[in-house]
């Protein structure tokens, strides 16, 4: 995730180094779904932090939800994740956090050369579009990949830039950070449609397809438009016209607000309880 | 919006398919999205040319001259002679069976902005056959990964185990292609690969623009390099075009356009 993130302070929870009390909050992501059963007698505030529903189910056993551990909220980074939120956990309270682009991601004044970035889910899908492509256009063989999986943030900011257009292939994928910030850095997208479309996607702003094999080939058309300077402008101002929209969120503001509107619900939920036992209490 | 900028067009011989095929390359010029500020159609007063080109109409959208070189029939001779008669920054070969993209001249311009050091800026080019079908692409290799040293430059080292670079099309900077003594006639068929090597011998930058910017007819009949490969009298035999690209990586530590005799035994 990048070294900015080692100075995050830790604490083990098998250790039982961590003391929480009812005004806590802790926030758990999907993925960890099995620090649930560890924290279940917590007295705090537990909120899921959704980014991907495709991880929901991995460390759950059947029939259970979060529910089942006493969680009602969950924070997700879009209106297509809640829905499905929503309709497998009926109970849960489910709120979008829109998701935060650092600085890094802008569209660099030079121009662009002729390099694709491509991000798939498996390696081997990656490695699968670069072989056929220069099988079937031996003549581009000359344009090179960029795998982009596993690189720190900043890095990965840098090189996007240094690339043409974008190629993503993600079938489980909760949102689509990867074509959104290709965007921001001024590409446009190739990609295979997800199971879950999110939000921000439509037939205008980026070149979708439902066939992975179909991929090569746009790559190709893709590819000898913008040798001839043929791409359509449409494409990049839809594709900026989507990012826009995220650029000027504050999403910092946005969470701070949450944290404070939980504070003062818990804060009345409290009151409630004080003034119920108060009234409850046998008058002398 | 004119720029400083401009197209050389040598012409030696107005036979064959040259009335048909030189409009159309300066219909490519007149195309552009941003026009050069001259044109000069450079010729060696022989073959009929100078009649043809009085006959000829010049393009109202272009400042064209037409300038006769007294020094020489050969194309190195015609380049450098239009070059010392001209007085743009920049300069560019357009051969009179080649044709321009629509986008080059607004692409390189870009690059020029954010490339201030190259002297060189080669576009990529599609080569064509007679009948206008795609053979390949020349001057894209520089974009593969880890084929120069450094991505889209062209260097010395790249130079002398790769040949295949083509001049024209290029946008190039006069004052360094005059210092380092432009084209040399005496290489015969490698004069712009030794040309390249003395450029980058010379620390002069050449970058491909990676943009298609020029369109290529390769072995035209009675062309320049057809000739050397399928005329009767001018063929080169394999050990002297193995000669002329042996000579080029001796004779580009030299400015001068120094006299060579070649005999096979």
């Amino acid at each position: 995730m990048g070294e900015e993130y080692t100075g995050l302070s830790h604490k083990c929870i098998s250790r039982n180094e961590i003391q929480v009390s009812a005004s806590d909050t802790v926030f758990i992501p999907e993925i960890y779904g099995s620090v649930l059963e560890q924290i279940k007698t917590f007295p705090c505030e537990k909120i899921i932090f959704c980014q991907s529903y495709d991880y929901i189910f991995e460390t759950l056993q059947p029939g259970v939800t979060w529910t089942h551990y006493g969680i009602n909220r969950c924070l997700t980074t879009c209106e297509s994740q809640k829905a499905y939120l929503e309709s497998i956990m009926p109970g849960l309270s489910v709120e979008v956090i829109p998701f935060y682009f650092p600085e890094c991601f802008e569209q660099p004044k030079a121009p662009k050369p002729p390099v694709i970035a491509i991000h798939t889910r498996e390696a081997r899908d990656t490695a699968k579009i670069i072989k056929t492509f220069y099988v079937k256009y031996p003549q581009f063989r000359w344009i090179a990949f960029k795998d982009m999986r596993n690189l720190p943030r900043k890095k990965f900011a840098e090189s996007l830039q240094e690339t043409c257009v974008s190629v993503w292939v993600d079938d489980i994928s909760g949102f689509g950070t990867f074509p959104l910030e290709s965007m921001m850095v001024g590409n446009p997208v190739i990609g295979k449609l997800p199971n879950l479309k999110p939000d921000w996607l439509n037939e205008h702003n980026g070149i979708w397809t439902y066939e992975f094999n179909k991929i090569v080939d746009i790559i190709g058309a893709f590819i000898k438009n913008w040798l001839e300077d043929e791409v359509p402008v449409e494409l990049y101002e839809h594709t900026n016209n989507t990012v826009s929209t995220y650029r000027k969120l504050d999403t910092e503001q946005i969470l701070c607000d949450y944290v404070e509107k939980l504070n003062k619900e818990k804060l009345t939920a409290l009151n409630q309880a004080e003034n119920k036992l108060l009234e409850t209490e046998p008058q002398n | 919006m004119k720029n400083d900028i401009t197209i050389i067009v040598p012409v030696n011989n107005a036979t064959g398919d040259f009335p048909e095929l030189f409009p159309k390359a300066i219909k490519s010029i007149e195309e552009q999205k941003i026009k050069p500020e001259k044109v000069i159609v450079v010729h060696c007063n022989c073959d009929g040319i100078t009649d043809w080109l009085k006959g000829w109409e010049k393009p109202e959208g272009l400042d064209v001259e037409i300038l006769e070189n007294p020094e020489g029939e050969d194309f190195c001779s015609q380049i450098n002679y239009a070059v010392e008669n001209t007085n743009t920054k920049w300069f560019s070969i357009l051969e009179f069976d080649d044709e321009y993209s629509k986008i080059w001249l607004k692409n390189v311009k870009t690059y020029m902005e954010h490339h201030t050091n190259v002297s060189v800026f080669l576009p990529i080019v599609v080569d064509v056959d007679h009948t206008n079908n795609f053979i390949g692409f020349t001057n894209e290799s520089l974009w593969a990964v880890s084929f120069s040293e450094k991505l889209g430059m062209l260097d010395n080292p790249t130079l002398l185990r790769y040949q295949n670079y083509q001049l024209s099309g290029a946008l190039i900077n006069t004052e360094n292609f005059l210092d380092i003594g432009g084209l040399k006639s005496s290489m015969k068929l490698t004069f712009s690969y030794e040309f390249f090597l003395r450029a980058t011998y010379n620390d002069l930058e050449i970058m491909t623009v990676p943009k298609i910017g020029y369109r290529h007819m390769n072995m035209r009949e009675w062309s320049l390099f057809w000739n050397y490969k399928n005329h009767p009298k001018d063929r080169l035999p394999a050990e002297e075009a193995k000669f002329w690209v042996d000579l080029a990586k001796k004779e580009y530590f030299f400015t001068e356009d120094r006299e060579i005799k070649f005999e096979l035994d």
